[in-house]
């Protein structure tokens, strides 16, 4: 299955934009959506309010998530989904600051991927084309 | 026939061991009797060979006193032979004299023909031998008669005592340790009546020995305790081996003590149990040691469970600081260097206007680094102060608090009331003042867009604790987060809603635990809040 919708969910602007940046030019084609804290998140993945109108926000076929986020962090995000019966299977790849083991273990226990935001777009714009390559050209 | 009853005084003479007057007169007498028959029937060499095997030394005279015979156990104490004895009169041979007034003791011999009886010597007799050797003896001396009953000689019959003497005074030796051991040592015969009572009995329990012995030995009990003896008493029938226990005993004047008792079974030759010997010690010093070892050890356990608590404590902040760091402190950074990325790879390309909002952008994320870097410094501060908890004025520092905030209370348009008077409370000024002044500007910041802020601060006294209390008009918590909003970087609002670093609300509740209060809320989404720090009051507040 190609990946033609990405969500988002990271509280930090600056991380959502330069995100979009890099998956537009790694996996031209890409739509990426993007709710700004955990809860928004939860929203949008289970068309909750607004985003029940799939056609503006279509279920994506993979959620990048930050952790650290108001409300509700993305380990809550991550286990709500794994809850769910119909969508629980979400490819999810944890996309945090934190470089702390007990962060990768927890979220590889709860089937994700996990990649320490780097510092510089070039190698951020790297782990997007490497992405693209396992998932959207398979 | 005759030699018959030889062997029979023999046999008699032998299994008579064991001293005492009774035996030893017995034996004389027997010897004597025997002789006397033996005598008369003109039988002198049986008689010789009779009395040549007895154990016991044995003199024979005749009713001069002069020495008819010798048997070798004599001949070896006196150090004389038979034949150099024979003739001589008793006293030259047999020398013996009183241990302690070492004075010649009257000669046996002359003792019989005088009283015509059976005599024993006085204690303490020592034989010296014609070596001038001294050796102690006990001894009697029988008339010989013969079957008309006329005396015609006297046989002495004496034993060495040197082995019973030292068993004796080994034995006087035990029994005077006993006696003056200051630790105390009863005896009880199996009736529970008690025997023996030493010094240290006397010294423990009050008791004289004339007082106690003869009563039973259930007097030493209390009463809750009388059960101790029975299982004593049978542990001891069944002749069970020495029992040790820590009990309780009553003295003559009524106080229990705490002993420690060891009875062990006293045996007869026979082995069988008649009695018990109580070795006891008083051990209510130890008792006391103990009790006071127990009070620090649980002490000692105490604060180390404290102590354990509060370096669990912090770890936990280490944790969560780390874990702070981690997720916060980074993002600044990624900001500056990909902005500074895109300047450098468009120069040249890029328009003014961009140039400014890559550059806001790059000022925007140091300042903010800037901002938590500051945070957490307070923090951590905050987390290491030793706070003072002194009788402090809360008006004065909430008057202090809104002086400082009177500039952004003007520029947001705010209304903030204070009650006239505040109770006085114990704290520090400082840390009372930094929790004021993260409520208030929480007040001020938390405000839904176009509403202004209105800000009440007061105070109550709820269960003896006073609590100020900051209330606004602002947007209220959900009581979702209510767990999670007094945590270190926590935040319930996007950056661009809100801006902050998450930081305030940790530093009021580390401040208020520092001064050993705490902080709590009650919210309505939408209305507001109202945020409280609890103190205890000043003394006479």
């Amino acid at each position: 299955m190609s990946v033609k919708v990405v969500l988002v969910a990271d509280d930090d602007e600056a991380d959502v934009l330069f995100l979009t940046q890099a998956l537009g030019t790694a996996c031209p084609g890409v739509l990426v959506k993007s709710a700004a804290d955990g809860k928004q998140a939860i929203d949008y993945l289970a068309g909750r309010g607004e985003y029940a109108d799939r056609a503006a926000y279509p279920f994506p076929d993979h959620l990048f998530l930050d952790l650290k986020m108001p409300l509700v962090s993305g380990f809550e995000v991550l286990e709500w989904l794994r809850r769910q019966p119909d969508i629980g299977r979400l490819r999810v790849t944890v996309l945090s600051g934190s470089m702390l083991e007990a962060d990768m273990v927890r979220a590889r226990a709860l089937g994700a991927e996990y990649t320490v935001k780097p510092i510089e777009y070039d190698a951020l714009l790297a782990e997007m084309r490497e992405f693209c390559r396992r998932h959207l050209h398979r | 026939m005759i030699f018959l009853l030889s062997v029979v005084v023999v046999l008699l003479l032998a299994g008579c061991v064991w001293t005492g007057l009774v035996c030893r007169r017995l034996r004389a007498e027997l010897a004597a009797s025997v002789l006397g028959a033996l005598a008369s029937g003109r039988r002198g060499d049986l008689l010789s060979t009779t009395l040549s095997s007895i154990g016991d030394g044995v003199v024979v005279t005749d009713n001069d006193g002069k020495i008819t015979f010798l048997n070798p156990v004599a001949e070896r104490l006196t150090g004389w032979s038979r034949v150099e004895a024979a003739g001589r009169r008793l006293p030259e041979v047999f020398r013996i004299i009183n241990e302690t007034t070492r004075r010649l003791v009257e000669n046996p011999v002359e003792k019989v023909f005088r009283l015509g009886t059976v005599v024993g010597l006085a204690n303490h007799t020592i034989l010296i031998a014609k070596s001038g050797a001294e050796v102690p003896i006990d001894d009697s001396a029988a008339p010989i008669r013969d079957e008309a009953g006329a005396l015609f000689g006297v046989i002495l019959v004496f034993r060495d005592v040197t082995e019973r003497r030292a068993a004796e005074e080994v034995r006087a030796r035990l029994a005077t340790i006993v006696e003056s051991s200051t630790d105390p040592i009863i005896s009880k015969g199996l009736d529970g009546i008690i025997r023996t009572w030493n010094t240290g009995a006397e010294r423990l329990f009050g008791y004289k020995a004339a007082e106690i012995v003869g009563k039973p030995i259930t007097t030493l009990l209390p009463p809750d305790r009388l059960y101790e003896e029975d299982e004593i008493m049978d542990r001891l029938r069944h002749g069970r081996p020495d029992e040790l226990m820590d009990t309780v005993r009553v003295t003559k004047d009524g106080r229990r003590i705490n002993v420690w008792v060891r009875v062990s079974p006293i045996f007869d030759a026979e082995g069988t149990v008649i009695g018990a010997a109580k070795h006891v010690r008083d051990i209510s010093e130890r008792k006391r040691l103990e009790e006071e070892l127990r009070a620090a050890n649980s002490g000692l356990e105490r604060r180390v469970a404290e102590r354990t608590a509060q370096l669990e404590r912090s770890v936990d902040e280490l944790e969560r600081f780390t874990y702070s760091v981690a997720h916060d402190l980074r993002a600044p950074l990624r900001v500056i260097h990909r902005y500074g990325e895109l300047l450098l790879a468009k120069r040249g390309t890029l328009e003014d206007a961009d140039v400014r909002d890559y550059l806001g952008r790059v000022m925007a994320g140091a300042k903010r680094m800037d901002a938590l870097i500051l945070d957490l410094l307070g923090y951590s501060k905050v987390s290491r102060t030793v706070a003072a908890k002194e009788p402090l004025d809360a008006g004065a520092v909430v008057r202090e608090t809104l002086k400082e905030f009177e500039a952004s209370i003007a520029e947001r348009g705010a209304t903030v009331t204070a009650a006239e008077s505040f109770p006085r409370v114990l704290g520090d000024r400082v840390l009372l003042g930094r929790v004021l002044a993260n409520l208030l500007a929480n007040a001020l910041k938390f405000v839904p867009g176009g509403v202004a802020p209105r800000v009440e601060i007061g105070a109550e006294t709820v269960e003896g604790r006073v609590r100020l209390w900051v209330r606004d008009n602002g947007l209220g918590i959900d009581p979702l987060y209510r767990g999670r909003i007094f945590g270190l970087f926590e935040r319930l609002h996007a950056q661009n809603e809100f801006p902050g670093t998450g930081i305030g609300l940790a530093i009021v509740s580390r401040a208020a635990e520092r001064m050993g209060g705490r902080v709590d809320f009650e919210s309505e989404l939408g209305k507001g809040s109202r945020f409280w720090i609890e103190l205890p009051p000043a003394e006479g507040a």
